[in-house]
């Protein structure tokens, strides 16, 4: 086993001294790790000291599987320092091309159980900061941070970012966590589909999410949902099982439905019942069909309602008419509404859409619009001025543009091709000086992706942005 | 006296300025120290530095008007320096004002045996940010330790519904003063005094009275060969002794059919001339109706934003010294068709009201330590100083004791009243409902019992409340909000709401800012007015975040939480908070009104002119008849402004300033203009864009395009049929793309791109460069070499001219919506 | 069902910040509105919430002062009395029970400190 090490450490040596051996980065770690192992071992053998065999079993677990210790150890006792300097010294092999942002990593999870002290979030800032993220696991890290910072929109953008990078960019164990947060915050505010949407994209690796999606199938009455003997094996399979029991309780005592049960419409005769129903659709769990059915039934009682107003207003000294109570009505009911589908935008594609409901999906595409103008127009200008900020705030300025757009398409898949004409030029341009000017490989990679994915509109375009792909991924 | 509350109301006016007092019963008007109730706003300064205030300084307008001002109320808030040759100083008007108050403040003083520290001052309705802050801070230098601003047709309406009683329905203040003209549409109902609306000119008054007579007067000196030249520098001293002569006739002649104007020994130009004419009330009547029918235009505006139209008021009150003009009386009654209040003195019903409001508000102007002492636990009292209710609630909390404490008794003084025991709840905490006597002041006693009954004496073991009026919150004359970078406004108070008012707003950064680099500043421009485009209205501060505070960059899209806050007086207050670094920035640069030069008016001026004749053509040509109504009836407005340029050459700061706002006004009129004209501009576009892309599409595209264009044409018309630019801009440029795409596989697409560039190779940014590409290209095309032709038609591209137009119309803005 | 509370607005009806009826005189509002105003002003605990159809509120000064603005108005207050006027609807459905979000999710998964309350 000597031999082999030391084979190995050679290898390592002659590549480091030449370059001319290209190993890859996990191989020449596990070699490392494998010669430490023998080293630990031999010592231990060597010094016989008491209990050697379990000295050997912690030196093997902290050399070959260090997450373990992290998560069942570090992490529940709230030691973010020591968290992080675990994983830079042990180097956990998911984490082996970004081990500084795997580090902040395992030292934000070991400050989320409760509102984290300030000293120590800006302590891994600066960790991370110095770390200069450039991966998966950088991004990861920048959102758990967001996330602590209690800045839940960013987080969010990070995070679902994270979840659809490409593979090369972030190991399996990075998007997992990525994935459980997205799941968790989908799931504590009710939105089940977003649930459903997320694991099942899983893998193997994701098997909670897995878990959780087929749990919120049952939830929601999916005709494709498990039945409980199906759903037994499934979660006992996922890890959290104590934490997530609760509710899958809940999800076996719903029938299964093969059907799509029609969901009735609320027969309201007058306006304060349809507000009830409305109320009810906005504040419970809901659908977009659930919602525009109560709007539309509000929309229907208020023309009914223009007598009494006029009665009203007389009586209070007015001389107008009731038409400007109605329109000023109907306004605050899309006003109402907007940040509701803001939040879901989904909601808009389900639902069949009245005039009011069309009005608040309006406007709230012209904010996301210029949003994401607003942000190509940056990166326009410090494209011209070569102008670039730090690796996070760059991160984070992608993000939110990711973000921005990703939530337009959910709104309204149609305006993809309008959509990819607004942000090709600048946000390419912006990627080619990242990638050239800058060395951010990773970061304009993701980008070139991201826009390859929306360029059907445009031929050309999809040509050079397949190109840049092939560079980005030789490059990386 | 001292026993009493002491509510101190100043009404500042533009030409007299009056103080009076309320002692929770009755209203006392000040004499000053020539026995006046009338102080005229005028302030001289002799060489020595010595400062005269009132009657006396008003002596001097005329024998010694360089060292004397007048009428500089109107200036409030701008950066105007008034001189004061003979002891070499300059004054600002706020600063003039400040002597004015101090002078009042004195006469209280030597009245009553104390100086005032608390006092309301009134303010027109229509005065901008900038000028009542002016205002507060007068106040503040003339000693006063705290003051509230009132606006001056809510301090009539006080005075007069306190006069009036409980009529309901709605009622219009008419006021017109020396400089400036208020109307406001109130409203009361079960005695509560709304106001309803305001509308007004902050360049209408008592002034423009004597303007036109003067110009009757010139006019006929010029019949007799004696020309004086308001834009002749050289004649200001004979126009200002013509201005006072025909400030007596003008009071002569609400009396009598005709007045005399008589100087002797005038000089013009080097010559002493003897004036004496006769002014006929007709002639007089004659010139005025303009003005009188331009103050009952303003009027009948108000009622129809409201829906009221003629004969629906109630009772109309008139306040200011010119309302007594008998041909203003008779216009105002005919066209209102409503009686006038009776018993109301329009000279001082504005300075009332601000006492009377002083007490709605218990802003008592004695010194603290005067307050009468009591024994007993504390306890703190909230109750209303004056309302309409006769029934109100006393709340309180027992301070002291609290657990000895059980239960509160109120009895009124004059023993026909007392409450039932209320029971303290356990934070020491009650509410009790009193009953008042109506239309007087009601002093009650207050006792506490502990658990056995016991009574315990309170401090204070007394308290009063008036029953008159309830006064609804002064309502905002003008929309306040933040410019854009767009040039938009995001409106945070709305003309009309009530005052005080607080809101936050989460704003985007549009520029990443970079830290320390000196000079970068991150604008929030606060303006004030109606316009949707923010380089219309006034900017009336900006809260500065300077590059150099920060410690990081701060990206694009970074939020600012932006607070602003308007108190009861219209006082501004901002707050930026910017989460991403933590820190909060809070000064805010209150503008002056820039002293605009009198080259850049006439400039501006000119431009209007070109812009109007070339929005006139195009009306012209598009046979849009409306549109060309429109603009040849305000172009009066623009001849208006070029006489108020040339008499502000020789002098007139008003005139310069009414200047400024008639050219202002001009200019949002053809802002709106060229936008009702864009949008059919726009409509041309679409449909011409979209035949060049189908004609392209349908012989170089595929069908995802072919498909894709259709699609896209549809929406574009949906978003042109809302109106909505922005999304149309979009979808337009989807369709100019897909016939692009299809246009370059055109075999020589890109020789005749080169041809089009190379002819305009004189507007590139980089000449020299631009020629060498246009030599490479043409050597490309002749070896039939297109890779390189496209890679040299990209480039030139690159060296083509650049717009950046659009942010600094948002006076610099670097925050937009999220 | 939303990372912002989408009835916020709706229980800031001004009816419900001064706890009247539809149909109160203006008297009778000025008269709830002063109540509220002092009671906030002299700090008293109760006075800072209340009780709407829609769930608890919370309120401050300014608000109440809003409030009797908006009131003030006729148009204001009749758009206003249509909004009061909410009859909620029956108990939530089984259907909505089974998908009512899992509240204790950041908790059960010792996440708490990673989301804004």
């Amino acid at each position: 086993m000597g031999a082999v090490a030391g084979i190995i450490i050679a290898i390592f040596i002659g590549r480091l001294l030449y370059g001319s051996i290209k190993v890859p980065t996990v191989v020449l770690v596990c070699a490392v790790k494998l010669a430490l192992l023998t080293f630990t071992a031999a010592v231990v053998q060597a010094t016989e000291v008491p209990a050697a065999e379990v000295m050997r079993v912690i030196a093997l677990v902290l050399i070959w599987a260090p997450t373990i210790v992290l998560r069942w150890i570090i992490v529940p006792l709230r030691m973010p320092r020591l968290a992080y300097w675990t994983v830079r010294i042990c180097w956990p092999l998911g984490l082996v091309k970004e081990i500084r942002a795997g580090g902040v990593i395992y030292g934000a999870l070991a400050i989320a159980q409760n509102d984290a002290p300030g000293a120590a979030i800006r302590w891994l800032e600066q960790k991370l900061h110095h770390a200069q993220p450039s991966r998966g696991a950088g991004v990861v890290a920048t959102g758990l941070l967001a996330a602590l910072r209690k800045e839940d929109n960013l987080a969010r953008c990070l995070f679902a970012m994270a979840e659809r990078m490409d593979r090369r960019l972030i190991s399996p164990s990075v998007r997992a966590i990525a994935r459980d947060w997205l799941v968790v915050d989908a799931a504590r505010v009710g939105n089940w589909q977003k649930v459903i949407r997320l694991g099942r994209r899983g893998s193997d690796s994701m098997r909670w999410s897995c878990s959780m999606a087929h749990i919120g199938e049952r939830l929601t009455g999916d005709p494709e949902a498990w039945r409980n003997w199906q759903l037994w094996p499934c979660f006992l399979w996922a890890p959290r099982r104590r934490a997530t029991y609760p509710l899958f309780r809940r999800a076996l005592t719903v029938p299964v439905r093969r059907s799509v049960l029609p969901e009735a419409a609320p027969t309201v005769a007058e306006l304060p019942l349809a507000l009830g129903h409305l109320a009810r659709a906005l504040d419970g769990p809901c659908d977009g069909k659930a919602l525009a059915r109560s709007i539309d039934a509000v929309d229907r009682q208020l023309e009914s309602m223009r007598g009494r107003i006029e009665e009203r207003l007389k009586a209070l000294g007015s001389r107008n008419d009731a038409g400007a109570v109605l329109t000023a009505f109907r306004q605050r009911l899309i006003d109402l509404v907007t940040p509701l589908i803001e939040d879901n935008p989904y909601l808009a594609r389900e639902a069949q859409r009245g005039s009011i409901m069309e009005q608040a999906v309006w406007q709230v595409r012209r904010r996301l619009f210029g949003d994401v103008e607003a942000r190509c127009k940056d990166y326009r200008e410090r494209t011209d001025e070569r102008s670039a900020l730090d690796p996070v705030a760059e991160w984070e300025a992608w993000a939110q543009l990711h973000g921005s757009a990703d939530q337009l398409l959910e709104l309204d898949p149609n305006v993809e091709s309008a959509l990819f004409q607004t942000v090709f030029a600048p946000v390419c341009n912006f990627a080619a000086f990242q990638h050239n000017g800058r060395k951010r490989i990773a970061l304009a990679h993701d980008m070139f992706i991201w826009l390859l994915r929306y360029s059907r509109s445009d031929p050309q375009a999809r040509q050079l942005l397949a190109r840049n792909v092939q560079a980005g991924i030789a490059a990386i | 006296m001292t026993k009493r509350p002491l509510y101190v109301g100043i009404d500042l006016g533009t030409t007299n300025s009056t103080v009076a007092v309320f002692d929770g019963e009755e209203v006392t008007l000040i004499r000053n120290s020539m026995g006046g109730v009338l102080t005229p706003s005028v302030v001289r300064i002799d060489a020595r530095g010595n400062v005269t205030v009132g009657a006396r300084a008003r002596r001097f307008l005329d024998a010694d008007p360089a060292n004397t001002r007048s009428e500089f109320k109107r200036l409030m808030g701008t950066t105007h320096q008034l001189e004061f040759p003979a002891s070499g100083t300059f004054r600002q008007p706020e600063e003039l004002s400040a002597e004015v108050l101090k002078s009042l403040r004195q006469d209280v003083a030597d009245q009553l045996g104390i100086a005032p520290e608390r006092a309301v001052v009134s303010v027109p309705a229509l005065f901008e940010l900038h000028q009542t802050a002016a205002a507060s801070n007068a106040a503040l230098r003339a000693g006063f330790e705290r003051v509230e601003l009132i606006q001056e047709p809510v301090a009539s309406a006080i005075a007069a519904g306190w006069t009036q009683g409980g009529s309901n329905g709605p009622w219009l203040v008419y006021d017109l003063g020396g400089g400036t003209f208020d109307v406001s549409l109130l409203e009361t109902r079960e005695g509560l005094l709304r106001v309803v609306g305001h509308d007004g000119d902050n360049f209408l008054g008592g002034r423009d009275f004597d303007r036109a007579l003067m110009d009757l007067a010139l006019a006929k000196l010029a019949a007799n060969g004696i020309v004086i030249d308001r834009a002749n520098p050289r004649h200001a001293q004979a126009l200002r002794q013509l201005r006072l002569a025909a400030e007596e006739a003008k009071i002569e002649l609400t009396r009598a059919a005709e007045a005399p104007i008589f100087i002797a020994n005038l000089d013009v130009d080097g010559q002493s001339v003897d004036v004496d004419l006769i002014i006929t009330r007709s002639e007089y009547e004659t010139a005025i109706g303009p003005l009188v029918d331009r103050s009952l235009g303003i009027c009948m505006r108000l009622l129809a934003t409201h829906g009221l139209g003629e004969g629906a008021l109630e009772r109309v009150v008139l306040v200011g010294g010119p309302t007594v003009t008998p041909l203003l009386r008779e216009r105002v009654r005919a066209v209102l068709g409503a009686d006038f209040g009776e018993g109301l003195d329009p000279m001082t019903l504005v300075a009332q009201g601000a006492a009377l409001f002083a007490g709605t508000v218990a802003l008592d102007g004695r010194p603290a330590a005067q307050a009468p002492a009591s024994t007993g636990p504390r306890v703190w009292l909230q109750f209303p100083a004056m309302t309409s209710d006769l029934s109100p609630y006393v709340v309180g909390k027992v301070l002291e004791q609290s657990d000895t404490i059980k239960q509160i008794k109120i009895t009124r003084s004059d023993g026909e009243w007392q409450s039932e025991p209320t029971p303290c709840e356990a934070d020491g905490t009650f509410t009790v409902m009193v009953r008042l006597l109506p239309r007087q002041n009601t002093t009650f006693e207050m006792q506490g019992l502990d658990g056995s009954g016991r009574t315990v004496s309170l401090q204070p073991a007394s308290f009063s409340i008036t029953h008159g009026i309830t006064l609804g919150d002064p309502p905002l004359s003008r929309s306040v909000g933040v410019a854009l970078a767009n040039d938009r406004v995001h409106v945070y108070f709305n003309r009309g709401s009530p005052l005080p008012i607080r809101r936050v707003f989460v704003l985007h950064t549009v520029e990443t800012v970079h830290p320390g680099t000196e000079g970068h500043v991150l604008k929030v421009p606060i303006v004030q007015g109606e316009f949707v485009w923010a380089h219309l209205c006034r900017l009336v501060g900006t809260l500065e975040i300077p590059s150099t505070e920060l410690t990081a960059p701060l990206p694009v899209g970074s939020e600012v939480e932006l607070m602003l806050e308007l108190d009861r007086g219209g006082q501004l207050r901002a707050q930026a908070r910017i989460p991403a670094i933590d820190r909060i920035f809070d000064r805010v640069a209150l503008l002056m009104t820039p002293q605009i030069s009198l080259e850049a008016l006439a400039d501006a001026l000119k431009k209007l002119r070109t812009r109007a004749a070339d929005l006139s053509r195009a009306a012209f040509q598009d046979r849009s008849g409306k549109t060309a109504a429109r603009l040849s009836a305000a172009i009066s407005s623009l001849d208006e402004a070029e006489q108020n340029i040339k008499a502000a050459h020789g002098g007139d700061l008003d005139a310069c300033e009414q200047a400024r706002r008639a050219l202002s006004d001009f200019d949002a009129l053809l802002a709106e203009i060229e936008a009702e004209q864009a949008w059919p501009e726009l409509g041309r576009k679409i449909e011409q864009t979209f035949a060049m892309a189908l004609s392209w599409v349908a012989g170089y595209g595929n069908d995802v395009e072919r498909s894709a264009l259709t699609d896209t044409y549809q929406a574009c018309k949906r978003a042109f049929v809302a109106r909505d630019a922005d999304e149309a801009g979009r979808q337009l440029a989807v369709i100019e793309q897909l016939g692009l795409a299809a246009y370059f596989r055109h075999p020589d697409a890109w020789k005749w791109e080169f041809d089009r560039w190379a002819a305009r190779v004189g507007e590139s940014t980089d000449l020299r460069r631009a020629t060498e590409l246009v030599a490479k290209g043409r050597e490309a095309i002749r070896q039939r070499d297109f890779a390189t032709v496209e890679r040299i038609v990209n480039e030139l591209w690159r060296l083509a001219p650049v717009d950046h137009n659009e942010q600094k119309l948002g006076h610099g803005s670097g925050l937009r919506m999220r | 069902m939303t990372m912002h509370d989408p009835l916020a607005d709706w229980r800031s009806n001004p009816f419900f910040v001064l706890e009247i009826a539809t149909d109160a005189t203006p008297t009778e509002v000025e008269r709830a509105g002063q109540r509220l105003l002092g009671l906030l002003a002299i700090g008293s605990a109760s006075a800072g919430i209340y009780q709407t159809p829609l769930g608890p509120a919370t309120r401050d000064a300014d608000r109440v002062r809003q409030a009797l603005a908006t009131l003030r108005d006729p148009e204001q207050r009749v758009l206003h009395e249509l909004w009061a006027n909410v009859v909620p609807a029956d108990g939530q459905a089984s259907s909505h029970a089974d998908t009512a979000p899992w509240k204790e999710a950041e908790h059960a998964l010792g996440w708490s400190g990673l989301w804004a309350r």
